[in-house]
């Protein structure tokens, strides 16, 4: 928690106003009770008095006590409006800071934390640890002073009055600790029980279709029912235990006051000396200790809360502190020239992998050459793909862009030369023009030459919005074959040197999947690299990788693959392909 | 990226509230019921099982105000022995012994005030929760029974937090409105009423000062609230743009929009921290609000009070008194004005929930019959079907599959091969003609019998979180560890499920990370011969799985599904080109149909779309 307030640094001077105006109001606000007590202190005792002389007296101390009270709202609006600017900014920082990681992060480390664990912390995390700021300032600073300050107080007025206190204090924070020890274990496990439910909701829900073609619905719902009850449980559980918080709270302040007007009563029992400012006194001791009952309990809540912001402090940590494993190269790429694209016995493995993912792959590309990368799922296809775009570092071996090593080249000159459709197609929620542009300047000819070759020209235009229709969130207003489509569109579009296809036209059909390659292969001045499940799609690229195993099991053109590879056979035979 | 027009998307159900989750303490800043009156309405519908609970909880809560009321009269008879010390020929003893016994008969109904409090705080934490535990229940009951198309037309963000977070607003809420509302109310009549019989003038000073206090509260509680919802909708917008940009980690790094995409959420960003400050502002502003009348109201009731008192009007004591009163006073009516925002908060969660409850449910057959053998005909005749009422996908599909044959459905994406099977599945209800089984309309029979007899592999994968081998024994829970292990070799995935370290007791998750698309593939064609179906249905079942161990599994298909009637929709045609029969789908109907040979000889669409493909 303490480590991330770091980041506090600039707006150090912020800070320290809000300390100074928080210490000020604190003191002020411990003043308020001393100052009232002073007007019913000239209530004589036994109600005799000169009137004249009291009236204006008490009008005075009055409106002595009511300027504090006006003092310390002033104080408090401003501390409000400055500690807001000061949680905000900081939230913001944090949350900008995050974003900012978070997208440059490697591929290993962002599939290491998962999507929905990273949207978490850059938006409830930040939010939990800005709020904690934002209270830190406020009743941390305050609390203790107010308590230390009421007690003296108390001291000042009485010191045996105030052994009341002594006594009740410690019955408090026992009873406090109690519960405490009790109740937290029980949040911890309601927090794991509301996972498990959701996991359990988001199942019955995704899963709709399999549970009903299966007809398990009854299964499903007993499911439910089984983690539903478990947290009805704990719920009641942790609640019957806070049931007991307040209430006794209330009646250990009530016995509070009871045992000081007690002793009041013993001492004047014990002596004929009667203070002649006994109620005044009085009420002064018991605004006090109710002062100090509240401080006690906002200093437990703050305990309650500083773990809870740590965990999303740490979680956040955790993020920030991610060392880029893609260190970014010096050199530039000079774009006219990227002519040719090597790989040099490139072997790569995950670390803790016992297999390499690929191993001592080479081969060589020149503009206008297609390679084709064929094999069974989880053979390294998409692994080569993802280490010529550095998404992922060879671990032995080299990959050479015009004969420069591409570790030592600048990143985003690297990308830039690279046009790539993912195997899972992306679409942002904005129009088809957007989605195809994705930050480039292009010209209308552009991107309407970029949808012909991609074949997405005749969909989009039956669309009653053309270009600027606007796809909806991963794109569910589009078909698979049609977001593939889009894909393949934003790729050419920004005319890259090398062209990267993975697996990215599965979910076209025959006859459009052969019209698109054909427009590709119009493009001649790319490096295309293809990987594929369908030897139709691939057999007519200039040289064809077989792999299996992250083994390389043949290299060469089809015809020639169709002589020399058992394993291209099998995969042409299981696919009809005349061998 | 553009999203200047991210307000004119495509209309989800409702989209879930960004903040609105557990733990955020969001609550109070969510949106108002649209109806409010039917949804406080049908809360107190909901509200009659626990009925008992709810009326002693209230008893409970009426005798702790009134006794809470009556407590500080007591302290002030104490206060008035005081003044008997005063007196010149004061037995000190007497007075002393008295002090003592009222001391002591406080203590005891300040414990007695505790354990009523605590009694009726757990009897409504109780009926809080069974609340919420029932209304779970029921929406995940009816989950079951809505139409497919509920969920087509929903998100399931949003669903999932109706019934995780709704259900928990609304019981959390309802607990505190309870217990809260009953005793503030009744502590305030009861305060004003002592509060008059002690001195009626300064009473009237204290209602005096009620509308500063209340308008100044509410004028800061009603600006807050603008900007708090400025607030949740600021968070919804990052929150989007975050799982967008994660998302397409790879795409956005791809083509170095990384500066780009940052500059976007900066102005988002810029935007909601705007808006954060400002809610923070107001939500600092209501403590001190509050603290400030309290004290105002206190030194000015001191004040004047004391000019009463020497004027004999009052006693010292009594104004002591009335000053605790005074302050609960204020405490209470502060409380009661929080009250109006929980009960719209509730409302609004409840209406979310009431939403999902009266869901239409899907039509469910009357007296269905039932068969004991299925042979596996099926017959569509003139189907009509479209997914909403104005846009129709089929227009007159008709054909005949005889028991035991395969029939292989292609065709473009889009072309309804999916829709096809779906209606077979009864996942939808056609709305025209009639699909046969065993020449009984479907409809007929029972949603479960129909599904029952026929198995499906479905085009998306989904596997629950739990083993391996309880993935597989899915459609048949009470199946033996051979059974399973026969299916899993049958599709193929005995061998990988082997290599894994924990075997078939491997557990996958959502994410299902360890193993790959192509192998998740395998397991729900497990899942799916396991259960032995008279009628299987293989839905672009291989289509992440290579072609070689594609065909391994077709001939262990082929033997396990020998005379069973089948379906398989694939893309590549070279699986099917064995099919008993072949329908060609196009816009929603069949455009041509027959064997392998029939269509290339009629030179049609088949035929275009095969030679593609070689």
């Amino acid at each position: 928690m303490f480590k991330i307030l770091k980041q506090l640094k600039k707006l150090w001077w912020l800070v320290a106003l809000v300390i100074a105006l928080v210490i000020g109001k604190t003191i002020v606000d411990l003043l308020v009770p001393d100052l009232t007590s002073k007007v019913i202190a000239l209530i004589p005792i036994d109600g005799v008095g000169d009137k004249a002389i009291i009236i204006p007296q008490m009008i005075k101390a009055g409106l002595i006590a009511l300027g504090s009270v006006i003092g310390v709202l002033a104080l408090e609006f401003i501390i409000s409006v400055v500690s807001a600017r000061i949680a905000s900014s900081f939230e913001g920082k944090l949350r900008q800071k995050l974003f900012d990681k978070i997208v440059s992060l490697s591929l290993v480390d962002s599939s290491n934390y998962g999507t929905s664990s990273l949207i978490t912390r850059t938006t409830s995390d930040v939010q939990q640890v800005g709020r904690l700021t934002a209270m830190l300032f406020r009743i941390m600073l305050s609390a203790p002073i107010t308590f230390i300050g009421a007690l003296v107080m108390t001291f000042k007025v009485n010191l045996e009055l105030s052994y009341v206190l002594l006594c009740t204090i410690p019955l408090l924070l026992i009873f406090i600790a109690i519960i405490g020890i009790k109740v937290l274990p029980l949040f911890k496990v309601m927090q794991k029980q509301t996972d498990n439910l959701t996991l359990v909701t988001r199942e019955a829900i995704t899963g709709v279709r399999v549970i009903k073609a299966f007809d398990n619905d009854k299964i499903e719902e007993s499911r439910f029912q089984k983690n539903n009850k478990q947290i009805t449980d704990t719920m009641i559980k942790a609640n019957t235990l806070m049931s007991f918080a307040m209430p006794m709270v209330n009646f250990i302040m009530s016995l509070t006051i009871i045992g000081i007007i007690f002793i009041v009563a013993l001492n004047i029992k014990n002596s004929t000396m009667v203070d002649p400012a006994l109620f005044a006194n009085l009420q002064k001791v018991i605004q006090y200790t109710i002062k100090v009952m509240m401080s006690i309990i906002m200093m437990v809540m703050m305990f309650i809360m500083i773990p809870r912001g740590s965990v999303s402090a740490n979680r956040i940590n955790q993020i920030l502190s991610i060392e880029p494993k893609i260190k970014d190269g010096d050199l530039t790429v000079n774009d006219n020239s990227v002519t040719s694209l090597e790989f040099n016995n490139v072997t790569f493995k995950y670390e803790g992998a016992d297999e390499p993912a690929v191993s001592k792959l080479s081969f060589k590309a020149s503009s206008g050459d297609t390679i084709a990368i064929i094999g069974p799922t989880g053979g390294g296809k998409s692994t080569v793909i993802n280490l010529i775009e550095r998404f992922l570092d060879v671990s032995e071996g080299e990959i050479l862009l015009n004969g420069t090593n591409i570790k030592n080249l600048k990143l985003d000159e690297l990308r830039s030369q690279i046009g790539y459709v993912p195997q899972v197609p992306v679409i942002f929620s904005s129009t088809i023009k957007d989605n195809i542009s994705f930050g480039s300047e292009l010209s209308e000819k552009e991107i309407n030459d970029a949808c012909d070759i991609a074949c997405a020209t005749e969909f989009i235009s039956k669309k009653e919005d053309g270009l600027e229709t606007i796809l909806a969130d991963r794109g569910t207003n589009l078909s698979g074959g049609q977001k593939q489509r889009v894909c393949i569109a934003r790729a050419v579009a920004r005319k890259p040197k090398i062209l990267l296809f993975d697996d990215s036209f599965s979910a076209l059909d025959f006859a459009t999947d052969k019209q698109v390659r054909e427009n590709l292969a119009r493009i001649n001045n790319s490096i295309k690299i293809i990987v594929g499940q369908r030897v139709n799609t691939i057999k007519d690229a200039d040289e064809i990788i077989v792999l299996n195993d992250g083994k390389v099991f043949g290299v060469g053109t089809h015809e020639e693959l169709i002589k020399t590879c058992e394993e291209y056979k099998l995969i042409c035979k299981s696919q009809g392909v005349e061998v | 990226m553009a999203k200047s027009n991210k307000q004119n998307k495509i209309p989800s159900a409702r989209k879930p509230m960004g903040g609105h989750g557990p733990g955020m303490g969001m609550h109070g800043t969510g949106e108002r019921a649209k109806n409010f009156k039917k949804a406080v309405k049908d809360l107190f519908v909901e509200l009659k099982s626990v009925r008992l609970q709810l009326i002693i909880a209230m008893l409970l809560a009426i005798i702790s105000a009134i006794a809470t009321a009556f407590l500080p009269k007591l302290l002030q008879e104490v206060l008035g022995k005081f003044k008997l010390f005063f007196f010149p020929n004061a037995v000190i003893n007497d007075v002393f012994n008295q002090i003592l016994k009222l001391l002591i008969f406080l203590v005891v109904l300040y414990f007695g005030v505790m354990i009523v409090r605590i009694i009726s705080e757990i009897i409504l934490n109780k009926a809080g929760q069974k609340i919420c535990y029932n209304l779970r229940e029921k929406m995940r009951k009816k989950l079951s029974l809505v139409k497919l198309k509920f969920y087509d037309d929903s998100s399931s963000g949003d669903l999932i937090s109706r019934v995780i977070t709704d259900a928990d607003t609304i019981s959390s809420n309802l607990q505190t409105l309870l217990s809260n509302t009953i005793i503030s109310i009744f502590l305030v009549v009861a305060i004003l009423i002592f509060m008059f019989t002690m001195s009626w003038q300064l009473t009237l000073l204290v209602l005096g000062i009620l509308p500063i206090s209340l308008g100044l509260s509410l004028l800061v509680m009603l600006m807050g609230q603008k900007h708090f919802k400025a607030q949740a909708k600021g968070v919804g917008e990052i929150t989007s743009l975050c799982e967008e940009n994660y998302s397409a980690l790879r795409v956005v790094q791809a083509y170095g929009m990384q500066g780009k995409v940052a500059d976007e959420f900066n102005e988002c960003n810029s935007r909601l921290v705007k808006n954060t400050r400002k809610g923070v502002i107001f939500a600092g502003f209501t403590m001190p609000i509050i603290n400030f009348i309290n004290n105002f109201s206190y030194v000015l009731l001191a004040t004047v009070g004391c000019i009463l008192c020497l004027d004999k009007i009052f006693a010292v004591d009594a104004l002591l008194i009335f000053l605790q009163y005074s302050s609960n006073f204020n405490q209470q009516i502060m409380q009661l004005t929080q009250i109006t925002e929980q009960v719209q908060t509730t409302a609004a969660a409840f209406e979310r929930v009431s939403e999902v409850l009266n869901t239409e449910n899907d039509t469910e057959t009357l007296e269905p019959i039932s068969k004991e053998n299925i042979v596996g005909k099926i017959e569509f005749k003139n189907v009509k079907f479209g997914y909403s009422e104005d846009k129709s996908l089929m227009k007159d599909v008709n054909f005949v599959v005889n028991p035991g044959e395969t029939v292989a459905v292609v065709g473009k994406t889009g072309a309804g091969k999916t829709t096809l099977v779906n209606l077979l599945m009864r996942f939808y209800d056609i709305n025209g003609g009639s699909i046969m089984l065993d020449g009984v309309d479907i409809r007929k029979f029972s949603k479960s019998f129909v599904r029952k007899n026929i198995g499906m592999v479905l085009q998306d994968v989904w596997l629950f979180n739990g083993t391996i081998a309880e993935n597989i024994a899915f459609g048949k829970p009470d199946a033996t560890i051979e059974e399973i292990e026969d299916a899993a070799k049958k599709a193929e995935c005995h061998h990988f499920i082997s290599t894994l370290p924990d075997g078939y007791n491997t557990i996958i998750g959502e994410d299902g990370g360890n193993i790959s698309v192509g192998q998740k593939q395998l397991l729900t064609i497990a899942r799916a011969l396991l259960t032995n179906p008279q009628v299987m249905i293989l839905d672009e079942a291989t289509s992440s799985v290579d072609t070689k161990t594609e065909s391994k599994i077709q001939v262990a298909m082929n033997t396990a599904l020998q005379g069973r009637t089948s379906f398989v929709i694939a893309h590549r045609l070279s699986t099917i080109v064995n099919s008993d029969k072949i329908l060609v789908m196009e816009n929603g109907d069949i455009i041509e149909a027959g064997t392998h040979k029939e269509l290339l000889k009629k030179n049609g669409a088949y035929a275009k779309l095969y030679n593609s493909q070689i």
